[in-house]
């Protein structure tokens, strides 16, 4: 506050600055008055003062802003305070602080924490607006921003020496408010688009649902089908290693005869194995969970067992940290800064060689939000991102730290996959400049456990894709315990989850494993995949539709856009949807099913939405060229039709959110009439034969011959295909139902009842399952020459699981297994 | 969050009388077991305005801490204003005895700081190696406050929610269990600052009791010879059916929420009450 006062002090004391120029102001420790004051003019301009020097200079981007570049010829540090006054030249009337707006009445506001909060500022007044904030590559351990009466203000405490180059990039810009603060963010994501997805080449099965395979070694094959329903799609893979540091285990470092591991004979039920074995079990592990999911290697950052930790003292806090993650590693971790350390090269060689050695997509970083400040020797030495206390003691936050360690592994690859990494951002003080460095990340925890860390962790990963790390409980913790009633208490159960669910609409953000495959998020999880991945965008280009929560997502033809009713009442509304926001051209909307009418009028489309409570819809994007007026959409299981009021052009996705195409082969569909046409949709899956003589080849007593093609998508097929038999009978035997629990089943039976063969192997009229693409079977028909996922019975002691690729062959053995598992539930409690 | 209120109500109101229905033979009720916190109400003040018989325990050795005792119409509360994320508690000392299980709890309200309660048993100097539980946290995060009651307005209703808030109290209680031949004679039961943000949190009505309420019943009118309360110790006390006037009582043990309590004459249940307690 008194900084504010300060600044106040200085414009009333004449200015001879121009009001609408930024002003920069620097401060050195125990000075009150600034060093150097001074517009910014455009130009290079140079500044010194007792032992640094300081260049700025205007940025060329898309937005404007400044870069400011400390160097000192000391080794000595030198404490700053830097603070940039944006002035607006308007009167705002909002202020937001990268994640609250408020009135702009009372000035000055304030905010001092720069945790869980978009690293910008922003004024408007409806008409004009002004960002100021720092640009994504900055990376600080703490910063104020300010609306005062002078302007934006922005300042920030550094730490200058020869160690290292300072740089801090601000951006400082007006903007069209037409959709408040959020016009302000949406150009800075445009301007540092890099920031904004995931790092290119990493897997791309990160968009999809998260959670725990939640089996051991020994019951991996389990895998390909208890977690079928949950859709899981990337592996949390907890804690994959005795101590934490030592993330390669069987390497440097490995301790004494043998060692535990976790989830030796379950979840969590864990055993000591020799160095070799461990190897082995990392191998299984994670050879066979990437047939299933994107496996991403647990380590802690921040936290080090003190076997390692105690050869780098320069790095490690007293006493020990508040995260071990094993029972094994209790009160044996430290806290510890591994940058500025070669703790830190020890480090890099571990996940080197875990990349090395075993089938990850790359590592999940427990808890990488704000804990502690470090002022260890490490942090000093690296000299990233240092700030002071106000009696000039130097630290650094553990923010910082996962910053250097994701930039690392980036570098590192498998084949041609490059290594991402997914973040934890717990519930709480996760910061800007960490969350830029990662690919996506997790909140730990149900929407509603922070409401207010959503909006601002959404903004900060941009594209990239964010889980709600919890799911399905016995309770939730939220809901008072004196609620026994049964009713009551499953009403507000219902209440949770509908509130989790639209969350998910509005942001984009996938559901965790425990709860994807229920029945309450089991018929979304299609539509919320494909938004994940289309990208979210600040902006939402819609007008009309409050209180209805509205997301938009993707771009051009390619725009997704959700809307949901979280009131109890059935609302109705006119939405006008801002062309130009989406792309150059003029866009009308897909419903899933049903009509929608639309207007178009002064590059807005029109439309009415009548919503039931908590319903949801997604509606996809038709590009449209000519002179109409008036559109009408419908849609259903069969076709998609479009209906103007004169001729025109179309471009739509060939997909539905269902899966169902309108031509394989593309992914967009164009086309051209004179008013109205009618596009039929193929299943996601030709079935050619009835269903009870395709699992009659799976029956107990049957045991067909399996033949299989040799791409990698085929053959988990066809090892899916030899283990469901095994795995049901083990979840029945377990469970007395189906259950895709894989941590409890018996690992006795995790063994295929099926030998796979090649293509041919078989001699004519054996009872056989061929698993593979039309070019595996060159001499089996497919009916009507159906282009995409199939079933067919070719004869009958011959069930053909197939598609024209790998991946539609998989996806026609998932809708076998659905089939397979309405006839296995039928043996419930039987076996 | 009625229920809850109702409960610490009738507790810190013993004399409150729980008998309801038609009949007016039987009448009950609650007797809590005494608090064990000295100073519960913050009404004893040393020099510096601080509550006498409990003492902070500065964890984070942060000199931001900052107590004061508010006093106001509706009692006594404990104030403390923090820095970000640290760790200080008030402390009390509470003797306590082998195979009891005892209840801790305290009020507060919070403007951004994350209040705690935190309790940790200690064990006679001389006492035997037991392995068994020691510590019991309970913690609610404002993160968890009216932001969130307001965003969940339309889809659970606000009296079923627990909220951390500025304005109202919200009670942090924990079951603590003594297990006979543990050696464990005392717990340091803290009521503090456990993380969260800068600002004050304040608390109030601490309290460290047995667990195991005792159900007083008043039994008017003779020809009565039995009265049964399931789950009680014991559950059936024989009554004087030559009496006009008597009184039995009951431990009602821990964990079970609703008791129904039966008087019978010598032919059938003639009345029945119930009784409910957390």
């Amino acid at each position: 506050m008194n900084k504010i006062v300060l600044s106040v002090l200085f414009a009333s004391l004449g200015c001879l600055l121009p009001a609408s120029e930024s002003v920069l102001e620097i401060f050195e420790f125990g000075k009150p008055e600034p060093v150097v004051r001074t517009a910014l003019s455009g130009s290079p301009q140079d500044f010194s003062g007792s032992g640094w020097s300081c260049r700025a200079e205007k940025m060329n981007g898309p937005i404007a802003g400044w870069d400011l570049r400390f160097t000192s010829p000391r080794h000595e540090p030198v404490r700053l305070s830097v603070r940039l006054t944006s002035p607006l030249g308007f009167t705002p009337k909002r202020f937001w602080d990268g994640n609250k707006e408020r009135n702009a009445e009372n000035l000055p506001l304030e905010r001092r924490e720069f945790l869980e909060a978009f690293p910008l500022a922003s004024a408007e007044d409806g008409r004009t607006g002004r960002a100021l904030g720092f640009t994504p590559d900055t990376i600080l351990s703490g910063f104020t921003r300010a609306l005062t009466s002078d302007g934006l203000v922005l300042e920030a405490r550094i730490v200058v020496d020869d160690r290292r180059v300072q740089e801090l990039g601000i951006v400082d810009f007006s903007f069209d408010p037409e959709f408040g603060w959020r016009n302000a963010v949406e150009a800075y994501q445009t301007a540092y688009p890099k920031w904004f997805e995931p790092t290119p080449g990493v897997d791309p099965r990160i968009y999809g649902v998260s959670g725990y395979l939640g089996s051991a070694h020994l019951q991996r094959e389990f895998l390909l089908h208890s977690n079928r329903k949950s859709r899981i799609e990337w592996e949390w893979t907890y804690a994959p290693w005795y101590e934490s540091g030592n993330w390669y285990p069987p390497g440097e470092g490995w301790q004494g005869e043998t060692n535990e591991y976790l989830s030796y004979y379950g979840h969590r039920k864990g055993k000591p194995i020799t160095r070799e074995e461990y190897h082995d079990v990392l191998v299984r592990q994670m050879q066979w969970g990437d047939k299933v999911a994107a496996m991403f290697y647990y380590i802690l950052v921040k936290d080090i067992h003190q076997n390692v930790a105690k050869h780098y003292p320069d790095a490690v806090m007293p006493g020990t940290s508040g995260l071990h993650s094993l029972p094994s590693n209790a009160g044996k971790t430290k806290s510890a800064f591994a940058p500025g350390s070669p703790l830190f090269d020890y480090l890099k060689k571990q996940l080197k060689n875990v990349v090395d050695h075993y089938e990850i997509a790359g590592f999940s970083f427990d808890m990488a939000n704000s804990s502690y400040h470090v002022d260890v020797p490490s942090q000093l030495e690296y000299a990233v991102g240092r700030s002071w206390y106000d009696d000039g003691k130097i630290f650094t936050s553990d923010t910082v730290a996962p910053i250097p360690f994701s930039d690392y592994i980036h570098t590192l690859k498998r084949g041609d996959k490059i290594m991402g990494t997914m973040f934890n951002a717990a519930l709480s003080d996760f910061s800007p400049f960490t969350f830029f460095h990662c690919d996506g990340a997790i909140m730990e925890g149900l929407p509603e456990y922070n409401v207010s860390m959503i909006l601002p962790l959404r903004l900060i990963m941009g594209r990239k894709p964010l889980t709600f790390w919890h799911g399905n409980q016995a309770r939730n913790p939220l809901l008072h315990p004196s609620i026994v009633d049964p009713e009551k208490k499953e009403k507000a159960e219902l209440g949770f989850r509908q509130f989790y669910l639209l969350k998910c609409y509005e942001f984009g953000i996938n559901p965790m494993n425990w709860i994807s495959g229920g029945p309450v998020f089991q018929p979304h999880l299609s539509a919320i995949r494909a938004l994940s991945e289309a990208g979210y965008h600040p902006v939402p280009a819609v007008k009309g539709s409050d209180p209805f929560w509205t997301g938009r997502f993707g771009d051009g033809e390619g725009t997704l856009l959700t809307f949901s009713n979280p009131k109890r009442e059935t609302m109705t509304r006119t939405v006008r949807v801002i062309n130009r926001y989406l792309g150059s051209g003029t866009y009308g909307f897909i419903p899933q099913t049903g009509k929608l009418d639309q207007k178009f009028a002064d590059g807005e489309t029109v439309f009415e939405l009548t919503l039931e409570p908590k319903e949801v819809v997604v509606l996809r994007t038709v590009t449209l060229k000519g002179d109409i007026s008036e559109l009408s959409v419908s849609a259903d299981e069969k076709s998609v039709t479009l209906q103007a009021d004169a001729p025109f052009e179309f471009t739509l996705p060939s997909a539905d959110l269902a899966g169902r195409r309108i031509d394989y082969g593309k992914k967009f569909i164009s086309g051209k009439t004179e008013k109205s046409v009618e596009l039929p949709l193929l299943p996601a899956c030709g079935i050619f034969a009835p269903e009870d003589a395709m699992v009659a080849f799976l029956a107990p007593e049957k045991t067909p011959a399996l033949e299989a093609g040799a791409a990698r998508d085929v053959r988990i097929a066809a090892e899916m295909t030899s283990l469901y038999r095994p795995t049901e009978t083990a979840s029945l035997r377990r469970f007395g139902k189906l259950n895709g629990n894989a941590g409890f089943l018996d690992a006795e039976l995790a063994k295929p009842d099926l030998v796979i063969s090649e293509p041919g192997s078989t001699s004519a009229g054996t009872l056989k399952i061929c698993v593979g693409t039309t070019a595996d079977f060159p001499e089996l028909k497919i009916p009507e020459n159906f282009p995409g996922p199939f079933l067919v019975m070719p004869d009958p002691n011959t069930l053909w699981i197939g598609g024209s690729t790998p991946e539609q062959v998989r996806k026609a053995a998932l809708v076998y297994f659905d089939m397979l598992d309405r006839e296995w539930s039928k043996r419930e409690k039987k076996i | 969050m009625k229920g809850k209120w109702i409960a610490a109500l009738l507790l810190a109101a013993p004399l409150v009388s729980l008998a309801a229905g038609e009949g007016d033979a039987l009448k009950l009720r609650l007797i809590p077991s005494p608090n064990l916190v000295r100073n519960a109400d913050f009404h004893e003040l040393n020099e510096k305005g601080l509550p006498k018989g409990w003492h902070f325990d500065n964890c984070s050795r942060s000199p931001y801490f900052k107590s004061e005792v508010i006093q106001k119409e509706d009692g006594n509360c404990l104030a403390v204003n923090t820095e970000w994320k640290k760790f200080g508690y008030w402390l009390q000392d509470i003797p306590v005895q082998e195979g009891i299980t005892y209840r801790a709890g305290v009020e507060v309200q919070s403007d951004d700081p994350t209040p705690g309660l935190w309790l940790m048993l200690q064990r006679k100097p001389d006492a035997a190696a037991w392995k068994g539980r020691t510590e019991f946290l309970t913690f609610r995060s404002t993160i968890m406050g009216d932001e969130m009651r307001e965003a969940l307005r339309d889809f659970v209703d606000e009296d079923l929610l627990v909220c951390m808030s500025a304005t109202r109290w919200l009670l942090l209680d924990t079951a603590v269990p003594v297990p006979a031949g543990s050696g464990i004679s005392a717990c340091a039961m803290r009521v503090g600052i456990y993380g969260g943000n800068a600002g004050q949190a304040r608390f109030r009505n601490p309290f460290f009791r047995a667990e195991q309420p005792t159900l007083e019943a008043e039994i008017t009118g003779s020809g009565w010879t039995q009265l049964h309360v399931a789950g009680a110790v014991p559950e059936t006390v024989k009554l004087d059916p030559a009496k006009e006037q008597q009184v039995v009582t009951v431990l009602l043990p821990k964990g079970k929420s609703l008791y129904k309590a039966e008087l019978s004459d010598r032919e059938c249940v003639r009345e029945t009450k119930e009784i409910c307690h957390e």
